[in-house]
């Protein structure tokens, strides 16, 4: 039987709406989740450089002191008050390292985040005295 | 058979009211995008105008031999070696930092941030360091203001270390 031309159509096929469903949701699911992403990007950036300023501000106190004052700064070591309410769940772990004329500090801090991640680590040195000098 | 020509009233009707429907759903999704790009460009500046500061206010903090602070208004004053002196001024909508220098004159940077973020700063001793700290207001009750930026910078830094390396006497 040859088709007809010129049929006039009276409403959609069942496909042809299921195709446009499908289409509608995907596209609405991709946004839902971009969103979201987004977001969680935003907060993790933020943390991320909250982290970064925390160990900074750390380790400018830490570095001014003598090495017998290191050690007990780094027995009493803890995240700051305002860093304990902006990131989730701080733990904050020092070390100091001496190497063979150099004294340094390495801190790390970790907090909880979505995924394994490494902890963020920053080293200072500590500022030479004067009897070290040459 | 009669030959339909033409549309009937509630065939009109029906395809107005779908069209219109899709038209809202448009609508409210290109304002959607419009506004969260406004809001990245908006988070962009203020990020890297936070930055910037954060950086400027350490290094004058490690340059200075002395600081004031006063609260009303929020002002930092740090006096720097051949008598310059820098000022950081919070305003409802940005913070500017002034450079006076002797016989010069007075250079300007301004700093922007929206009026929702907060910024306080205080003194701190042993060692001296001046804590600047940027809150987000959410506006949301029962949810606290949201750190934005926290930067403690020790005063004199850069001076204590000039005096260790000069040979004594």
């Amino acid at each position: 039987m040859l088709p007809m031309r010129n049929a006039t159509r009276n409403g959609l096929m069942m496909t042809e709406l299921i195709v446009a469903a499908t289409l509608l949701m995907t596209a609405l699911s991709l946004v839902v989740t971009l969103s979201f992403r987004t977001g969680k990007l935003w907060q993790e950036s933020r943390h991320y450089k909250l982290a970064v300023e925390e160990l900074t501000n750390q380790l400018e106190r830490l570095t001014i002191l003598d090495e017998t004052e290191l050690d007990a700064a780094l027995g009493e070591l803890a995240v700051s008050e305002k860093m304990q309410t902006a990131l989730p769940n701080p733990r904050l772990s020092g070390t100091k390292i001496v190497d063979a004329d150099v004294t340094r500090v390495m801190l790390e801090i970790e907090w909880d985040r979505v995924g394994k991640s490494e902890p963020l680590t920053l080293v200072g040195w500590l500022a030479p005295t004067v009897e070290e000098q040459p | 058979m009669t030959k339909q020509r033409g549309f009937t009233l509630v065939e009109m009707l029906a395809v107005i009211a779908v069209g219109s429907v899709l038209l809202v759903l448009a609508t409210s999704v290109v304002q959607r995008a419009m506004k969260l790009n406004s809001q990245w460009r908006t988070h962009a500046d203020v990020t890297r105008a936070l930055t910037r500061l954060s950086h400027d206010l350490r290094r004058d903090a490690h340059e200075a031999n002395g600081v004031t602070v006063t609260q009303e208004p929020g002002e930092i004053q740090f006096s720097l070696p051949d008598g310059q002196t820098v000022r950081y001024t919070i305003a409802d909508d940005e913070i500017v930092r002034v450079l006076e220098i002797p016989g010069q004159q007075s250079q300007r940077e301004y700093y922007k941030k929206p009026v929702e973020y907060q910024a306080t700063m205080t003194s701190l001793s042993s060692p001296e360091r001046i804590d600047l700290q940027i809150t987000r207001d959410l506006k949301t009750s029962g949810v606290p203001p949201r750190t934005v930026m926290h930067v403690e910078a020790q005063v004199g830094r850069l001076l204590r270390l000039t005096q260790t390396k000069e040979p004594t006497p």
